[in-house]
C-alpha cells in the first residue's frame, strides 16, 4: 500500500510533462513588449508535446493537447478549435510513428519534428487563408517553424534530465528503492 | 435458491482501445463543430471564447509582469542614460509649445464666440477607460492582444483602443474581465479613414504585415508619402481626429501606412467610448 503523500507524489510526476506545456504555452501567450516577436515567437509547447508523447505517450494523452490547442485559440484569436485539431494530428502522427522513431538518435528525431511541424504549419496556413479575408503571408510562419526547430534541441537535452529524474522517482516509490 | 454473487467485468485491451479512439473521435468532431460555429460568429462559440480568457486574463496578467518590470527597467535605463539630450530637447519643445499655447488661446477665444453667435450643439465628450495589455499580439496569422478589463468595467464591442502615440485598435470580443482588440495589421481590420493634408478619405486595412495599406482611394488622388492619416469618424465606431500613422510608400496604386502606435510596446492603453 503506497501512502497517499506518496501517491500525490506519483500523480505530480504523471503531471509534470502537461504542466511544463502548460507553462511554455503560458511564457508564449504572455506580453513581452519585444515588437515583431508575437507574429514569429517559437511553438514551444509543442516541444514537450513531441517529447512526451515519444517517449510516454501516457503522460501526453489527447485530452490534454486538445485543451491547451483550445486555450491557445482562445487567447491569439484564432478560430476556436484550429489549434487543438493540428496538435492532436500533431500528437496523432507522431504515434502512427513511434515505433519507428522511439529507438533512433537524437538527430533523426528532431529532423521528425521538423518534418511533423512543418505539415501541421502548413496545414494551418491553409486553414488560415481558408477562414481569412485576404491571402495569408507564410513569410512569419516560416520563421517561426525556423525558430522552433532551432530551440528543438535545447529543451530536448533539458527534458531528458527531467525524464530521468521522474523515471528514477517513481521507480523508487513503487519498488521501494 | 442461490443468488448469484455479481463480478466485476474488466474490459479487454481491444475495448479500451475502442474507447480511447472513440474519446479522440469525439474532440476532433467538437473541435470540428467549434471551427464551424466560431467562423460563423456563433454567439455560443463567443461566449466560450470570452469564459476561458476571462479565466486566462489573470495568469497571464502575472504572467507578463516579470516582462513588464524588465521592460520598464530597460526604459528607466534608457531615459537615465539620454537625461542630458532629452533635458535640451525638451526646453526646446516647450518654448515652441509655449507659443502653440497662446495661438490655441485666441483660436479658443475666437471658436467659442462664433459658436456662440451660431448656436451650436456642443458635442458630447468622450470617456476613457484604461486597462493593461496582458497578452501577446497573436501569432503569425492574427494580430491581437488580451486586455486585463471587460464588461465589468465598463468597456464595450467596437470601442477604440490608443495609447498616447494614437490608434492601436478596435475591441471585437468583450467578457467579463477581459476584451480582445483587433490590432490594424490584421488581416481583418478596417478603419474609415482619411489623410490630414489632402483630406482623402479612405479604409486602412491591416495585412498581416506592419504596414496596413489605404483602400478605396480615389482615383487621381493625391495622397504623398509624409502625410499624416487620422480617423475620419465615418461609421459612427472611432472618433474623428484619432493619430493613426503616416504614408510612408506610394507605389503602384497601393499607400502604405506606418502606425505611429506600436502595440508590443504599449503596457498601458485607453478605450474610448465614442458619445456619437
Amino acid at each position: 500500500m503506497i501512502p497517499a503523500a506518496r501517491r500525490l507524489e506519483l500523480l505530480f510526476l504523471a503531471a509534470l510533462p502537461g504542466l511544463i506545456a502548460t507553462a511554455l504555452a503560458i511564457f508564449s501567450l504572455s506580453c513581452k513588449h519585444i515588437s515583431g516577436l508575437s507574429h514569429f515567437m517559437p511553438a514551444l509547447p509543442l516541444i514537450p508535446i513531441f517529447y512526451w508523447g515519444l517517449t510516454h505517450s501516457r503522460d501526453m494523452p489527447y485530452w490534454f493537447v486538445f485543451a491547451l490547442g483550445l486555450v491557445t485559440d482562445a487567447v491569439t484569436g484564432l478560430n476556436l478549435g484550429l489549434s487543438s485539431l493540428l496538435y492532436m494530428l500533431f500528437l496523432k502522427l507522431l504515434h502512427m510513428q513511434r515505433r519507428y522513431i522511439h529507438k533512433e538518435g537524437f538527430i533523426v528525431k528532431w529532423m521528425y519534428f521538423a518534418a511533423l511541424l512543418a505539415v501541421t504549419d502548413f496545414l494551418g496556413g491553409i486553414a488560415q487563408s481558408f477562414f481569412s479575408p485576404g491571402s495569408v503571408h507564410f513569410g512569419p510562419a516560416f520563421l517561426q517553424w525556423l525558430l522552433t526547430v532551432c530551440f528543438y534541441p535545447v529543451l530536448h537535452k533539458a527534458f531528458d534530465g527531467l525524464d530521468d529524474y521522474i523515471h528514477s522517482r517513481r521507480w523508487q516509490i513503487l519498488h521501494g528503492g | 435458491m442461490t443468488i448469484k454473487k455479481p463480478h466485476t467485468v474488466y474490459l479487454p485491451l481491444p475495448g479500451k482501445q475502442w474507447l480511447g479512439r472513440a474519446g479522440v473521435a469525439l474532440m476532433v468532431t467538437f473541435a470540428l463543430t467549434l471551427l464551424m460555429m466560431s467562423k460563423a460568429n456563433n454567439p455560443a462559440a463567443q461566449r466560450l471564447r470570452t469564459n476561458i480568457t476571462d479565466m486566462a486574463a489573470p495568469v497571464l496578467a502575472v504572467a507578463s509582469s516579470p516582462m513588464d518590470a524588465l521592460y520598464n527597467a530597460g526604459m528607466w535605463l534608457t531615459d537615465m542614460s539620454q537625461l542630458r539630450e532629452q533635458n535640451v530637447f525638451l526646453k526646446n519643445q516647450n518654448i515652441e509649445l509655449l507659443q502653440w499655447q497662446s495661438a490655441a488661446k485666441e483660436m479658443e477665444a475666437e471658436n467659442r464666440s462664433l459658436r456662440s453667435l451660431l448656436n451650436v450643439v456642443p458635442p458630447k465628450k468622450n470617456s476613457y477607460i484604461t486597462a493593461r495589455i496582458v497578452s501577446d499580439l497573436g501569432g503569425p496569422y492574427v494580430h491581437s492582444a488580451l486586455v486585463g478589463g471587460g464588461s465589468a468595467q465598463g468597456i464595450k464591442k467596437d470601442e477604440a483602443v490608443t495609447n498616447e502615440n494614437g490608434l492601436i485598435g478596435r475591441v471585437i470580443d468583450v467578457g467579463a474581465a477581459s476584451a480582445r482588440v483587433l490590432l490594424l495589421s490584421d488581416i481583418n481590420s478596417r478603419v474609415p479613414v482619411v489623410t490630414e493634408h489632402s483630406q482623402e478619405k479612405s479604409i486602412l486595412a491591416g495585412n498581416n504585415s506592419e504596414w496596413p495599406t489605404l483602400s478605396y482611394l480615389a482615383v487621381g488622388s493625391k495622397v504623398v508619402v509624409g502625410e499624416r492619416v487620422v480617423t475620419s469618424g465615418d461609421g459612427g465606431i472611432f472618433p474623428p481626429g484619432i493619430p493613426v500613422g503616416v504614408v510612408t510608400a506610394v507605389e503602384a496604386g497601393e499607400v502604405r501606412v506606418q502606425p505611429f502606435a506600436d502595440a508590443a510596446k504599449a503596457e498601458y492603453v485607453s478605450i474610448i467610448d465614442y458619445a456619437f
